[in-house]
């Protein structure tokens, strides 16, 4: 999964409209890998619950995707600038988008990354499709 | 122009045409007399992202319904009468396609193809498609089809809210049986407040899909409704959360 030739990584403002970029950079990753397209709305959904999470925690100037994949999964990290103390908080991980988020994906993760982003990650696997 | 001023003709030469009815000619010179009414409304329904051909055709309808079902006994104008037909049918043509947001018009075109061609590949293969199946299917790019999916999100969320003609109840809740109880946890509930304002069906749904731990397909047989109508219900019910909590 950190092959660096299948990670795509987009930094935008902290705002619902590149949220919208966001989940469609999201899709066009999961369309390529052939994901059915109900998991692809799944994608979607989740990329948008967790920078909703992260923005609900702390405000922020700035979000950040990062995705990488192999044959079977896309992992997805999604990080801000924001400061929320601490990270993840009980109240975050109890909250509505979280349980979304992790009902929506196979694994889900919230800690910190490049040094001091919140962040909230998840992989989800491609259903195997039967031709 | 108002409605009153639709006709060149008189009243009591509009009168005496219908007295003719059902001539064939006549009802034809009144459909000639009246088209620029027709016209007009279907030019007041344009820009919404229906071709304005259609628009003219639909209010065309309406006008020959109205010419049919006119009775010049009552006393009301014509002109007033038509205007409510051509606006009713137009309104009808908007609810059918489901379009109340503006989308550009190939882009809805394509949406049109792409829903169409998605919801025939998943009943024939049992499971959702995926983009390249799509796009093969429909003869477009994988491009057309992901611009396209996002454009029936807007639109999917916006036709099952519109009001059905039973104007108590929404597409959504009527789909699927209606005697499904569940007893959802007070605790669960008070997770988003915003849950307890939406119609049952969908809050069901969430709740089995993100308390009970259930798959779409699970879902989907145990409310006797499709996968693909659980798959939409579930994104539109998130949209609507979210939108309520400001986040």
């Amino acid at each position: 999964m950190s092959d660096p030739s299948t990670t795509v990584s987009a930094d935008v403002p902290a705002t619902p409209e590149s949220v919208q970029v966001l989940r469609n950079v999201a899709a066009g990753v999961a369309a390529r890998m052939d994901m059915p397209i109900d998991q692809i709305e799944e994608i979607r959904l989740a990329v948008t619950e967790a920078a909703t999470l992260l923005l609900n925690e702390a405000s922020a100037e700035q979000l950040r995707m990062s995705i990488a994949r192999d044959d079977d999964a896309i992992e997805i990290t999604l990080s801000s600038d924001g400061t929320p103390d601490p990270w993840p908080s009980e109240r975050a991980l109890a909250s509505w988008p979280w349980l979304v988020v992790k009902g929506l994906t196979d694994e889900v993760r919230a800690d910190m990354v490049d040094e001091h982003r919140p962040s909230i990650g998840f992989t989800k696997r491609r259903e195997r499709v039967s031709r | 122009m108002s409605a009153e001023a639709a006709s060149s003709r008189s009243e009591e030469e509009v009168a005496d045409l219908f007295r003719r009815l059902p001539d064939p000619s006549a009802r034809d010179e009144l459909a000639e007399e009246f088209l620029p009414l027709a016209e007009y409304f279907a030019r007041r329904f344009s820009g919404r992202g229906e071709p304005i051909e259609d628009l003219t055709q639909t209010a065309s309808l309406g006008l020959l319904n109205a010419i049919d079902r006119f009775d010049p006994d009552r006393g009301v104008p014509f002109a007033t009468y038509a205007a409510a037909t051509i606006v009713g049918e137009l309104k009808r043509h908007f609810r059918d396609r489901g379009w109340a947001l503006r989308v550009p018009r190939n882009v809805q075109e394509t949406a049109i193809l792409v829903n169409r061609t998605m919801s025939s590949l998943w009943q024939d293969l049992g499971r959702a498609p995926t983009v390249p199946e799509i796009a093969s299917a429909a003869d477009i790019g994988e491009d057309d089809v992901l611009q396209a999916l996002d454009a029936l999100q807007a639109y999917t969320t916006d036709s099952l809210d519109a009001p059905t003609s039973d104007a108590s109840s929404t597409a959504a809740e009527s789909i699927g049986q209606e005697d499904v109880s569940f007893e959802i946890s007070e605790e669960w509930l008070s997770l988003a407040p915003a849950l307890r304002d939406l119609p049952e069906r969908e809050r069901m749904i969430l709740y089995l899909r993100f308390f009970e731990g259930k798959t779409q397909t699970e879902i989907a047989e145990e409310l006797g409704i499709s996968q693909m109508h659980v798959s939409r219900l579930v994104s539109q019910s998130l949209e609507k959360l979210r939108g309520q909590q400001g986040g």
